[in-house]
């Protein structure tokens, strides 16, 4: 070993390690040719490939933070892909951001410290822009609304990796309470603000089940309809994009595959309504075959047999709030750990740190674990072209507690 | 002008747009008159087949089976008429091969014509592969006039010639600079038609001018739609009937091409050679000749040069001045300076003025108007219009392949297709280059009878690449060894992969152009287009009606809809009154065209064909 790479791995990272991928524009890639955006999760798998191999294998261009121990690995072919706005055009980026099972703080809800972090990244990637619209797909309410309403079956259904062995943080299904388990002690990363503001962050937490009368949203009763449509697991995220949007850096934001119980208690819960809502179109509906999707280009009056009660609730809802309807057909589990663990490996990403990690003690770093995901596309919308489109995701490992390292001695020296 | 577009608008307004003029027009009928979009009047020239129609063999168009009362009085018609008249020398003759039933008569005989040689020069064209001689390509070998009949050796032994094609001795009545050579072999089973009528007067399209932002993208635009059209014509194909017989062509393209073929004896290569520019291989109308390539700053090469390889005559006095002193890049001065090989028959006086000062004669034209009619004057499969500061319209591209249909849902699907599949041609920067030859000859089996499910097109395999000049690379760093993608479960069949992923074009049916196949590696049309959608952000509903506009586009191209022609075709056939000899009496044309009626008005379901 060199000198300067001693020089290097003596101090120990007080962070965890997090990588930060940016795919190349779609548009232009090699790769659009193998999967379509119909199947984006593995269109984002793929991108993810193609990007990590040409960073990582064919030539470097990736860049590591000593500060925040955070390894970007940047667009191989636009290392800042600014925007260029050339005549009278004007872009249009939408950004829609998955917030994965593994984005929670010590609450286990989502943080929103993730959603900042992905704005910058953004905001890195393309330049200084305002963002016209932002979705935020929480993962666990789009993996939940494919299952039966029961709460065990979604917490039972985006169980995650086998990869991560004994501490999956497997996305709590809708239940606020869960058992402690040993990850959930404070740790140096999980220590956020959220505890700091400890009282006022799980001052909303006191609704109990018992209360469910008096939340909206809910008016069918009963255990299972309050813990499905109970938003307040993610009112710290949409109060951040409340925020944005009352700053001017996102004009218009919006939720994906909520259900009407959920916007009402969103709107209940925070004040404000989103601007848009998203909903998950199956793009088998409309297949060639299909005797019951008509073929004329009739109005939209008529219904269609993939059209479910729940849909129309929705829209009908929507219409009557003003909020706009709009449909992808993205998968509900964009990038699983495992498949983020099988590229990890593949490309030896943990091999391109510079730092060696030591945990402290009694402690242990676990597998990286993607946090989220996010999907930006750039449209010059009075043209109907699409600039750029791309994928940036986060990955982050946790310094989790680890019984068996506790030092046998019980008193510590 | 600044014009915007909105995908919205284009999935919600134009039907409405279409509906509305139908309306407009449908108020102005009479109570026993009905409105049809359909491209030919299936009767049109058999025998009689209106009321009141006048007799045939009048001045104006010399046609032996139309009347003058065909042609609208405005003088513009009448001067195109003429002028085609004179510039060919005589009267062209377009033939289509007759649809062989199983009580035709064969070999086909067409007795609309009459033998009379003093009447009208009945000179009958026909290439010896059925296609119409006007249209022909390179195969078509120039004959001198003494061998006119040993030129009969081509074809298949003719023992019964037609006896329409007897006066092959020479006319009489046209002047005899032009036209003292007989045309190539007469006619194999053709129908004949005689006159420009059935290809400008008549024959419809469903043109589709979308506007570019500069010349560089209407190139691209232009390029990229080109090797398309041959596809749309098969998709769209509505004219299986022609003069009351079935024909062997389900697509009006190569009769409209040949009805207007005003190339002289010279041109088309039966006379030497003596006072026209050149050998002129198609027909004023008809598929493009050359690309017109990427512009040179954007180092796109995607390009090459060997995708040109069609012969063309081209005016070299304007091609210098356009390359030399003017600068422009040699494939677009290549381009403009085809068209004037051309002329046009008639302009107005204003035009032909002297050049003075624009405050003297404000209606003098400063060249715009006169240069858009040489580009109107040969009509091609994508035609690149130049900018007209007058209208404040910039650079367009018209599409002209498709035929109309029936229904405005059906031709506003396939208009919104055509607008999205530019917008993803220019988003995603797709290469369908095919090498012209290739081009025509899709465009050949384009035209025949059910094509749609039948025929293989010549298509691009891999439409991402090309961009840095080689056939699979898109333009950027080439992967190396094992790379990402072949660990991440892309199913490809691993034997004939390497040998699939080499062919730059294969032969693919039109369900597989479209919708994609996996055995070729091909991604298909339609899943580019869907992938491009989500990202225009459209309100739900919106998006919906657009997805179910393209589903009924994808379901013509997998052949569960079938077009309006074998729709056509079918009801002939099954219609009692048919006797199976590819006649078309008015009876069943009649009832012919109130079904269709019906079917427009939504009176009569057809699952078949719109479903």
């Amino acid at each position: 070993m060199t000198r300067r790479r001693l020089a290097i791995t003596e101090k120990v990272p007080t962070t965890p390690r997090k990588v930060v991928v940016y795919t190349d524009n779609l548009m232009t890639s090699n790769g659009v040719r193998n999967a379509t955006a119909q199947e984006s999760d593995k269109e984002l798998e793929y991108a993810l490939g193609d990007t990590l191999n040409t960073a990582l294998v064919i030539s470097t261009s990736y860049r590591f933070d000593p500060e925040l121990n955070m390894l970007e690995i940047l667009d191989p072919h636009n290392p800042r892909n600014h925007i260029e706005v050339k005549g009278l055009t004007d872009y249009q980026v939408s950004v829609k951001l998955f917030i994965l099972p593994a984005a929670v703080d010590v609450n286990r809800r989502p943080s929103p410290l993730y959603v900042k972090q992905a704005l910058t990244c953004i905001r890195k990637q393309l330049g200084a822009v305002t963002i016209e619209e932002l979705f935020v797909s929480f993962a666990d309410v789009s993996a939940g609304r494919d299952s039966a309403t029961a709460p065990e079956a979604a917490a039972a259904a985006t169980a995650t990796s086998p990869g991560a062995a004994v501490l999956t943080n497997g996305s709590a299904g809708s239940l606020p309470l869960h058992p402690q388990e040993p990850d959930q002690l404070p740790t140096r990363r999980n220590r956020s603000r959220d505890d700091r503001r400890g009282h006022k962050a799980r001052g909303l937490d006191r609704r109990r089940p018992g209360e469910a009368g008096e939340v909206p949203g809910n008016g069918d009763g009963g255990n299972d309809d309050f813990e499905a449509s109970d938003m307040s697991r993610y009112l710290k995220i949409w109060r951040l994009l409340s925020h944005l949007k009352a700053e001017g850096h996102v004009t218009r934001i919006g939720i994906c595959d909520a259900t009407k119980q959920q916007l009402e208690n969103l709107h209940w819960l925070s004040g404000v309504m989103p601007d848009m809502v998203q909903i998950r179109v199956d793009d088998s509906q409309l297949s060639v075959d299909d005797e019951s999707a008509t073929g004329e280009a009739d109005g939209p009056s008529d219904a269609r047999a993939g059209d479910s009660d729940a849909s129309r609730e929705l829209r009908e809802y929507a219409l009557a709030h003003k909020i706009s309807v709009r449909s992808h057909s993205d998968a509900p589990k964009m990038l699983t750990n495992a498949n983020f663990q099988t590229l990890a490996a593949d490309y030896r990403i943990n091999e391109r740190f510079p730092t060696t990690e030591v945990p402290p003690e009694g402690y242990r770093i676990d597998l990286m674990r993607p946090r989220w995901v996010a999907n930006y596309n750039v449209a010059l919308r009075n043209r109907g072209l699409v600039a750029n489109r791309g994928y940036i995701v986060m990955a982050s490992s946790d310094c989790v507690l680890d019984p068996n390292r506790v030092s046998r001695f019980a008193y510590p020296s | 002008v600044l014009r915007t577009f909105s995908v919205a608008r284009l999935a919600l307004e134009i039907r409405e747009c279409l509906a509305a003029r139908r309306r407009l027009l449908k108020t102005q009928l009479r109570p026993d008159e009905m409105l049809l979009t359909v491209n030919q009047f299936p009767l049109l020239g058999a025998g009689t087949y209106v009321d009141d129609q006048g007799p045939p063999n009048g001045p104006l168009l010399r046609s032996q089976i139309l009347s003058d009362s065909c042609l609208n009085p405005a003088p513009q018609f009448a001067l195109e008429i003429q002028g085609i008249y004179d510039r060919r020398g005589l009267v062209p003759h377009t033939g289509v091969p007759a649809f062989r039933d199983t009580h035709t008569q064969w070999p086909f005989v067409d007795h609309g014509l009459s033998d009379d040689p003093g009447s009208a020069p009945a000179q009958l064209s026909c290439g010896e592969n059925g296609r119409d001689s006007a249209c022909s390509m390179a195969d078509a070998t120039p004959v001198p006039p003494a061998a006119a009949a040993a030129a009969a050796t081509t074809t298949e032994s003719d023992s019964q010639a037609p006896p329409t094609s007897a006066p092959q001795k020479g006319p009489s009545a046209p002047p005899p600079s032009r036209s003292a050579a007989a045309d190539p072999p007469p006619n194999k089973n053709c129908v004949l038609l005689d006159s420009p009528l059935f290809g400008i007067g008549s024959g419809g399209v469903l043109r589709i001018t979308m506007c570019a932002a500069d010349l560089d993208e209407a190139r691209i635009l232009h390029d990229q739609l080109a090797p398309i059209s041959a596809v749309m014509a098969a998709l769209t194909a509505a004219t299986p009937i022609v003069k009351g017989y079935l024909t062997d062509r389900d697509c009006y393209w190569d009769v409209q091409c040949g009805a207007v073929d005003d190339r002289t004896a010279q041109e088309r290569g039966i006379a030497p050679l003596t006072t026209a520019k050149g050998i002129l291989r198609k027909s004023r109308y008809g598929t493009i000749d050359t690309y017109t390539g990427p512009a040179v700053s954007t180092a796109d090469l995607a390009f090459r040069k060997q995708y040109n390889d069609c012969q063309f005559t081209y005016d070299k006095d304007s091609y210098w001045k356009m390359k030399e002193d003017v600068g422009i890049d040699q494939l677009l001065a290549l381009h403009v300076s085809r068209l004037f090989v051309r002329d046009i028959h008639y302009a107005p006086e204003r035009l032909l003025s002297k050049a003075g000062r624009k405050d003297k004669d404000p209606h003098r034209s400063d060249g715009q108007e006169h240069f858009k009619r040489f580009v109107g004057c040969s009509r091609q499969n994508v035609c690149l219009l130049p900018p007209n500061t007058a209208t404040g319209s910039g650079w367009e591209i018209g599409f002209m392949s498709l035929e109309v249909q029936l229904t405005d849902a059906e031709n506003a699907a396939f208009i919104t297709f055509i607008v999205l599949l530019s917008r993803v041609i220019l988003s995603y920067r797709l290469n369908l280059y095919l090498p012209i030859s290739l081009m025509d000859q899709n465009m050949a089996r384009a035209q025949k009878v059910n094509a749609v499910r039948d025929q293989l097109f010549y298509f691009r395999r891999d439409v991402f690449g090309g961009r840095d000049g080689k056939s699979n690379g898109s333009g950027r760093i080439s992967r190396r060894g094992n790379s990402g993608g072949s660990r991440h479960a892309t199913s490809q069949p691993a034997n004939n992969a390497s040998q699939l992923e080499k062919a730059e074009y294969v032969e693919l049916t039109i369900d597989e152009i479209l919708n994609g196949s996996k055995t070729y590696g091909v991604t298909g049309i339609m899943n580019i287009i869907y992938s491009y959608i989500p990202t225009m952000h459209l309100e739900y509903e919106v998006e919906q009606a657009l997805r179910r506009q393209l589903l009924l586009v994808r379901r013509r191209a997998s052949g569960k809809l079938c077009t309006l022609a074998t729709w056509m075709r079918n009801f002939v056939r099954s219609h009692p009154e048919y006797r199976h000899d590819s006649v078309v009496s008015p009876a069943i044309n009649y009832d012919m065209l109130c079904a269709m009626n019906d079917i427009e008005e939504g009176r009569r379901p057809a699952p078949e064909l719109l479903r």
